[in-house]
């Protein structure tokens, strides 16, 4: 893949802001709860943002290391050394989960806030802006990271059976 | 020069010489293939941690304590890339 | 002569899709029990071909058959006394050589092997040749190339199965160079006695001169034994005069054999795997535990959250039924019991919504096991964990605990050695759930404002602290032993099987229901009863003041005087043992508050301090009775249930009124 090092040098530097961020506005929304002003780093839409970075530090913490293994990745890459695959594709599968994890979170918040329906109870209705998690980093970045899958094709063929 | 399992670096190869411990302990590795005159090769020495290697074909993680129990004869030391 | 009924079994080291045949086979006339006596999963199944039926039974992963572990007495025993008809050795053909050593040893034992030879996409991959034609010829059986996901060559399997059982053809044994002389020897005074009618005399000889234990016990019952046993004695001195050690001798001579084997009919070029790529990343000395971690945290919040939505629903639904029938019978006791806050029907809601979670948790653990990774990650967090008491596989149990302890403890499954289990099983109620948090966050922010986070934080280091210091005690004392040497193989990475885990994941919370379901459902039974039932007239109260459980609260208040509680405080505590989210509503509803007052109610009754120990007590106390069911299953012992029972509540009393005195002593 042509600007591979290119790709890695931005996507791990976007997961590590993204991640830090994160990790800040966790710790001050949990010990400060009142005017905690938590920061924000992208396209303001309606009450709230994309990528919505909520509060929470662990997730942070996911998303540093994400970073850090592409960060991993990129330094043997450029040294040469084969082994810079193996991070990719962890990298890789990392942030399709953090992709797909988020994507459940949103359909398990539409869930929760309809199925009172089946029970005749009130619906107190799911808005994206209301959702604790919305369009978070992971997605946006998991999205980003896609186009690697160019680049480990190989080995997944290797993992799948047949 | 024999030494134990331990020493060795990462991705060098060496064949087994002999293991010291009880009938239990040299049985249980015995079946997981570890048996004088077996060559293996260390994946992961380096680091804290159990040590890896790759035996027959399989990749075993194996204890530190029992890296000491393992004498080998290495065929040569090689660098960082296999 | 055609067989109505064929005796399988299936043998082969763990890992080499042994589960994946069984399954494929078997499909849904499958059963899991235990194995008499131990908590291994039995798994039994039928499949039916041209008119008669396979009965096979899943004996567990070995890598021999020494009885050095419960799973190789098992499968041994299995052979030996249930004498199968046919025995499908399942073997890895990435990883041939090591795989043999099994294989010899069914051989050993004189019953008939058809032998699958599985992963062959996976050898393809690897660029190893196998000529499976002189494989069995070397080997003296049919050898059946399989790819079992793909149920390629199982129909062929089958077949070699119903042969084999209905041919009656003597099974031949492969000779040991080197020893092969004494075991003649040895086996051929066994053929004159009583033994050669049970045991196969070659077998037999040969697992005695290698001194075998199990062995020695199981002949001892029988009427030549102390001959055999003399000779036998006789002949390893001969041994060991010529070779040092006659175990060694017999296991070397084994390794030949497979040599030879190997030699004959394997090719193979090694080149750097897919899976040692991974492992680079996976094993790397920095990263290699913040990637669990993320694994952990992915799997956590996976978890968790689908399956959220579910078990709101079925708590949901269990509250609006048990309100559309309250008041049905008209018999206030009765329908308070069944329908009531407290009672039956919203109880058997409680345990339907740990459902969800368990079979989310399981679906996930099962898929990482399945691909390879957990072999690694017990391997990353071994040493640091040994250091405190627990062993690496523990890590898991360890964090799931956060969300719910119920589906923690059932997650100690994975790791393998019985002790290390018990010790994650005992101490993981120290880890502070979700449920606890409930309550906590609705107290502490009342009692220490700005300090709330750190008294919350603190608490649950408090709960890891006394999980290391309790494994480490018991490591030391009850546990101490020589530990197994640490030696895990790691399996090629793979895609894990989507059906494999559904269907460990339905095992798992169907066992959970049956199980636990009634345990749980009696405690409730119980604490409804205690909680409704008037002191004074043995009838029906809604008055919980004035209930049996009340009359508990205030005649245990003298036992708690030191620690500053009402008798109040005592109740909640018991109905915490329900489920510890009951905490918070039950201290409202006795101080005659709402759950959203409760907090303020309290800090005008008790000093932080006494607040701080009360906490402590929760978060350390009896686990929930939804955990303690699920103790009392996957340990199988009421001794050890028991015990985390009464220690919890001993470590929650004591530091409880160490807090509370040294508070009182420095703050007033």
């Amino acid at each position: 893949m042509k600007y591979l090092k290119a790709f890695l040098s931005v996507l791990s530097i976007l997961y590590l802001i993204y991640g830090i961020l994160q990790f800040y506005n966790g710790v001050i929304s949990w010990w400060i709860r009142e005017n905690a002003i938590t920061i924000q780093l992208g396209i303001r839409v309606g009450n709230t943002y994309i990528p919505n970075i909520f509060p929470e530090p662990f997730s942070g913490i996911c998303l540093i290391v994400i970073g850090f293994v592409f960060m991993k990745s990129l330094y043997l890459y450029c040294r040469g050394d084969y082994r810079y695959k193996g991070f990719l594709f962890i990298g890789w599968m990392l942030s399709l989960m953090m992709l797909a994890l988020n994507i459940i979170v949103l359909l398990a918040d539409v869930l929760d806030a309809y199925y009172p329906a089946i029970l005749g109870g009130e619906i107190s209705g799911w808005t994206l802006e209301s959702d604790p998690w919305g369009i978070a980093p992971h997605s946006i970045l998991g999205l980003i990271a896609l186009p690697l899958y160019y680049e480990v094709r190989d080995m997944i063929k290797e993992l799948i059976p047949g | 020069m024999i030494i134990p399992l331990i020493y060795l670096p990462d991705y060098s190869t060496a064949v087994i010489v002999d293991i010291k411990g009880g009938r239990g302990f040299v049985r249980r590795l015995y079946e997981m293939g570890l048996t004088p005159g077996t060559r293996i090769r260390i994946l992961k020495s380096s680091g804290p941690g159990p040590l890896l290697i790759e035996v027959r074909g399989s990749r075993i993680a194996l204890g530190r304590g029992i890296g000491m129990k393992i004498f080998v004869r290495p065929d040569y030391i090689t660098p960082s890339n296999p | 002569m055609k067989l109505k009924f064929i005796k399988v079994a299936l043998a082969g080291n763990p890992n080499v899709g042994k589960s994946v045949i069984f399954n494929k086979l078997t499909g849904a006339r499958q059963h899991i029990g235990n194995w008499p006596g131990k908590t291994i999963d039995k798994k039994e199944g039928f499949h039916r071909v041209d008119g008669r039926e396979l009965y096979i039974v899943d004996l567990p992963g070995t890598y021999s058959l020494t009885a050095f572990s419960v799973e190789e007495v098992i499968a041994r025993d299995y052979i030996i006394y249930e004498k199968p008809d046919v025995v499908v050795d399942i073997v890895d053909a990435s990883n041939l050589e090591r795989n043999l050593y099994l294989t010899l040893q069914l051989i050993e034992l004189g019953v008939n092997i058809v032998i699958a030879l599985n992963k062959m996409d996976l050898a393809r991959k690897e660029k190893i040749e196998i000529n499976v034609d002189e494989l069995s010829k070397e080997l003296k059986v049919p050898v059946v190339p399989t790819i079992a996901p793909k149920g390629y060559g199982l129909d062929r399997l089958v077949r070699e199965i119903v042969n084999m059982a209905e041919s009656r053809v003597r099974p031949e044994y492969i000779e040991y160079p080197g020893v092969e002389d004494y075991i003649r020897e040895l086996s051929k005074y066994i053929e004159n006695t009583e033994l050669a009618r049970v045991f196969n005399p070659r077998w037999l000889a040969i697992k005695l001169l290698e001194n075998d234990e199990d062995v020695i016990k199981k002949i001892s019952g029988f009427e030549d034994s102390k001959y055999i046993l003399e000779k036998a004695g006789e002949i390893r001195k001969r041994m060991e005069e010529r070779f040092g050690d006659a175990e060694v001798a017999i296991a070397n001579a084994r390794y030949e054999v497979i040599r030879r084997i190997i030699s004959k009919t394997v090719k193979a070029v090694r080149k750097i795997t897919a899976s040692d790529l991974i492992d680079q990343a996976v094993l790397d000395r920095y990263l290699g535990i913040p990637i669990l971690f993320v694994i952990l945290w992915w799997m956590f919040q996976f978890a968790f959250t689908i399956s959220a939505p579910f078990s709101d629903f079925l708590g949901d639904l269990f509250a609006y039924i048990a309100g559309i029938l309250a008041g049905l019978t008209g018999y206030p006791y009765i329908d308070y019991l069944f329908f009531g806050d407290y009672g039956i029907i919203q109880g058997l809601g409680a345990v339907l919504s740990f459902v969800p979670l368990i079979m989310a948790l399981f679906f996930v653990l099962a898929l990482f096991e399945d691909s390879g990774y957990m072999a690694r990650a017990a391997f990353v967090m071994d040493r640091p964990l040994r250091k405190l008491g627990l062993s690496g596989r523990a890590i898991i149990p360890m964090i799931i605990g956060i969300g719910c302890n119920v589906p923690a403890v059932y997650s100690a499954r994975v790791i393998p050695d019985e002790r290390d289990r018990l010790i994650a099983i005992i101490t993981n109620p120290f880890i502070m759930c979700s449920a606890r948090l409930v309550f906590f966050s609705a107290i502490a922010y009342a009692f220490f404002r700005e300090y709330a986070g750190d008294v919350i934080l603190s608490l649950y280091l408090l709960g890891y602290l006394l999980v290391f210091v309790t494994a480490i005690i018991l490591k030391k004392t009850i546990f101490r032993g020589v530990e197994a040497p640490f030696i895990i193989e790691f399996p090629a990475y793979q895609k894990p099987s989507f059906r494999v885990a559904v269907v460990r994941m339905w095992d798992r919370a169907s066992l959970f229901f049956r199980k636990a379901g009634t345990i749980i459902l009696i405690g409730l039974l119980v604490i409804g009863i205690l909680a409704i039932t008037d002191v004074s007239t043995l009838s029906f109260t809604s008055n919980p003041e004035n209930s049996l459980v009340a009359l508990i609260g205030r005649s245990l208040q003298p036992l708690f005087k030191p620690l500053n509680w009402d008798w109040r405080l005592i109740v909640a505590a018991i109905f915490g043992f329900v489920a510890k989210e009951i905490v918070l509503g039950a201290n409202a509803m006795l101080y005659g508050v709402s759950e959203s007052e409760i907090a303020v109610k309290m800090s005008k009754l008790y000093t932080p301090i006494d607040v701080l120990g009360y906490m402590i007590f929760i978060q350390l106390y009896i686990p929930c009775i939804a955990t303690l069911a699920a103790v009392r299953h996957e340990s199988g012992s009421w001794k050890w249930t028991l015990f985390t029972v009464l220690y919890g509540i001993a470590i929650a009393y004591i530091l409880n009124f160490i807090v509370v005195s040294v508070g009182h002593l420095v703050f007033g």
